[in-house]
Parts: structure tokens; sequence; C-alpha cells
């Protein structure tokens, strides 16, 4: 399946908070905590369960002056990291 | 024939009916161990107090708290304790033997209790050290350090070595004294609160330095979900609740060695110190 069509989603088992452009979530039934980089912060912030992967790099690429095939790149890594230590869930 | 002993911590006074014929030099124990929190306030809650056999024994394996109908049940070692947050009332078994002990479990669960869920406060495994009328509080899980820093203070006021709990009081984040559950308070503390100067994370290291951590680094860093049934406390809630204090307080990482050199480096702060970023 095409990277750019998969919708990533927070997971509910996740609290976070976004502060001075810093995301911190709380895996909650681990209760182990991860701090974001500012474009992890980004993504986290934008990823609503509705957007897909190739709109979220829409984003990005304007934000943060990055090319389609970096900031697809980031992305995915970002998503499949998460989906790894449960914090994303991907439809 | 009993009496009502009002013990009064974090502005939340709690009632410990207990019988006074036949249990009177507990009454003195209880007396003379939480002196300085000893109340003339109304009780808020109030808590019928047993010495008997019944409780667990002194090594209970499978200490619990359970949430139901409105009543936190509590089984720890010497305890056998339940209380109706609706009714305000509570029951307690105490073993006999050492039963200060199990008093003070009940004790420091039920203010946890009242300061998070009542007050939206925070309840910190920290050590309290005061200087000037205002707090240092030092975090950190077990074998972090907590009772070092509180060794390595002489001379200064040790607010406690266990557990801080921290609330809004007047807009202002203060945290108040908790009675001896701890292994070390010293000097002359009062039943008040205290403003919060800084936060530190311990870090036990091989050089000393402090290191300002930025709002969220010191968020991820911080935050604990306190001893409370899960079903009580919304973790996103909590998470407010430590922002907010982490908005007001700064917080540092202290790597530090056994040595009292620390506060050196503590009373050398300066406010301009930039924020350490950490990233994954």
């Amino acid at each position: 399946m095409d990277m750019k069509t998969r919708i990533p989603a927070r997971s509910g088992k996740t609290a976070s908070r976004v502060i001075d452009g810093e995301a911190v979530i709380v895996l909650l039934d681990k209760q182990e905590t991860i701090v974001l980089s500012d474009v992890g912060s980004r993504i986290w912030e934008i990823m609503d369960g509705k957007k897909d992967i190739g709109e979220i790099s829409g984003a990005i690429i304007s934000e943060f002056d990055a090319t389609h095939e970096e900031a697809l790149k980031d992305i995915t890594e970002f998503v499949e990291d998460m989906v790894q230590r449960g914090a994303v869930e991907v439809k | 024939m009993k009496r009502e002993l009002k013990i009064e911590v974090a502005n939340h006074v709690v009632g410990l009916n207990i019988d006074e014929e036949r249990h009177p030099s507990f009454i003195k124990d209880v007396l003379g161990a939480y002196n300085m929190f000893i109340s003339g306030a109304e009780p808020t809650i109030s808590v019928d107090v047993e010495l008997t056999g019944d409780a667990p024994p002194e090594y209970f394996p499978s200490s619990r708290l359970i949430f139901e109908n409105n009543t936190i049940a509590i089984e720890d070692d010497c305890l056998l304790g339940s209380l109706d947050l609706k009714k305000k009332r509570g029951r307690i078994k105490l073993n006999p033997v050492n039963p200060l002990y199990p008093l003070g479990t009940f004790l420091r669960n039920v203010y946890t209790f009242l300061v998070v869920l009542e007050d939206k406060g925070v309840a910190l495994h920290a050590v309290g050290v005061l200087e000037e009328e205002e707090a240092h509080v030092f975090i950190g899980p077990s074998t972090a350090g907590k009772s070092t820093v509180a060794s390595l203070s002489p001379g200064k006021v040790i607010l406690s070595d266990d557990l801080i709990l921290a609330k809004k009081v007047n807009g202002e984040f203060k945290v108040f004294p908790t009675p001896a559950w701890g292994d070390r308070q010293t000097g002359p503390r009062r039943n008040r609160p205290y403003r919060i100067k800084n936060l530190f994370k311990l870090i036990k290291d091989k050089t000393v330095y402090l290191e300002k951590f930025s709002p969220a680094y010191a968020l991820a860093n911080i935050f604990t979900v306190p001893h409370i049934p899960a079903e009580l406390i919304p973790e996103d809630e909590l998470l407010t609740t430590f922002s907010e204090l982490l908005s007001a307080v700064p917080c540092y990482g202290m790597h530090f060695l056994p040595e009292p050199s620390f506060w050196r480096h503590i009373e050398g702060l300066k406010p301009e110190i930039e924020f350490s970023k950490r990233e994954s």
C-alpha cells in the first residue's frame, strides 16, 4: 500500500501536551514518556486521525522548508517509530 | 468512649476516632508522632480506627488499592481500610504490633487522594528542603538519592524526604510539610504552605552540575501518576496540572555525587541559564 494514503492517528492509550513547540507523549500503559523534536512535535499536532501522510507532508514541506521526498521519508520513519512504541495507530 | 484526633495536612483535616479506654498508649503515640499536625479545625473526613489481629500481617504480599461504589479499599502491610469519598467516612483496621506504621500508610494515601483529586494538586516522590522559607524540591524514585540529599543538607529544614504534596494556594504552587513518613524531617518546620523555588530531578552522575530542562523535557522527567485507582485520575487532567506547575517553577536535572557541593551550584543559579533540549 502507498504510504502517502495511510492515515496515522494518536493511540487512545496516550496523553500528550505540546509546550513551547515540544510535544510530550505519555504512554499510559507503560507509564513512559517521549519528548519529540520540533518536526516530530509538529507532525504529532497535525496528526488528527483524518489526514493521510501525503497531507501531513504537505504541511511539513511548507513549514520546514523540506523537499517532498525528505518530508515523506521523515514522516514515514516517525510514524513507524511511533507505531512501534505504541503511540500511533495507522489506518 | 471514642476520642477524636484531628490531623491536618495540606489544609485537609482527617478525624481519627480511637477507643480511648482500650488504646490509651496508641492515642499517646499518635499525638506524639503527629504533634505538629494536630488541628482544632473540624474534620472533612472522619475515620474509625480499630486495632485488631484481623488486620493483615507485617509483610503482606498483596498490597491493593481498589475503587468500587465511591469507596477506595486499601490493603497493605498491617492495614485493612476503606474510605467512602462521597460520605467522607472511613474505617481502618490496624495490626496492633506496630500500629503507627500502617496508620501512616493509610493517611499518606488519604492526603494524596485529597490533594490530587480535590485540589488538582500533585504528589511527588521527593525531598523538600527549605531555604529562606522557600522550598527546593528534589524529585526521584527510590534509590535516586533523596535521602542522600536530605543527609547532605545540614542546618537546613527538611520538609519531607519521601512524599511532597503540592497544590495551588492563591494562584501559586506551594508545598506542604507531611508527617514523619520518611526517615528525615528536621528543623523548625511549620504546618503551612511554602513557595516552591526550584524543582530538581535527581540524576546520579560522576560530576556535579545543573542542567536546565525545557518545560516539555521537565514534564517528561517528573510526570508521575500517583498511587490512586486509575478510574479516579484522568491522566490528561494530571498532565495539565504538571504543565501548570512547570510553567510556574523552573526545573533542572541535578547531576550529582553523594557530596554536598551541589548546594554551591544551587546557590549560584541564575535565571538566564539556557534551556537544554533533548529530543527523540
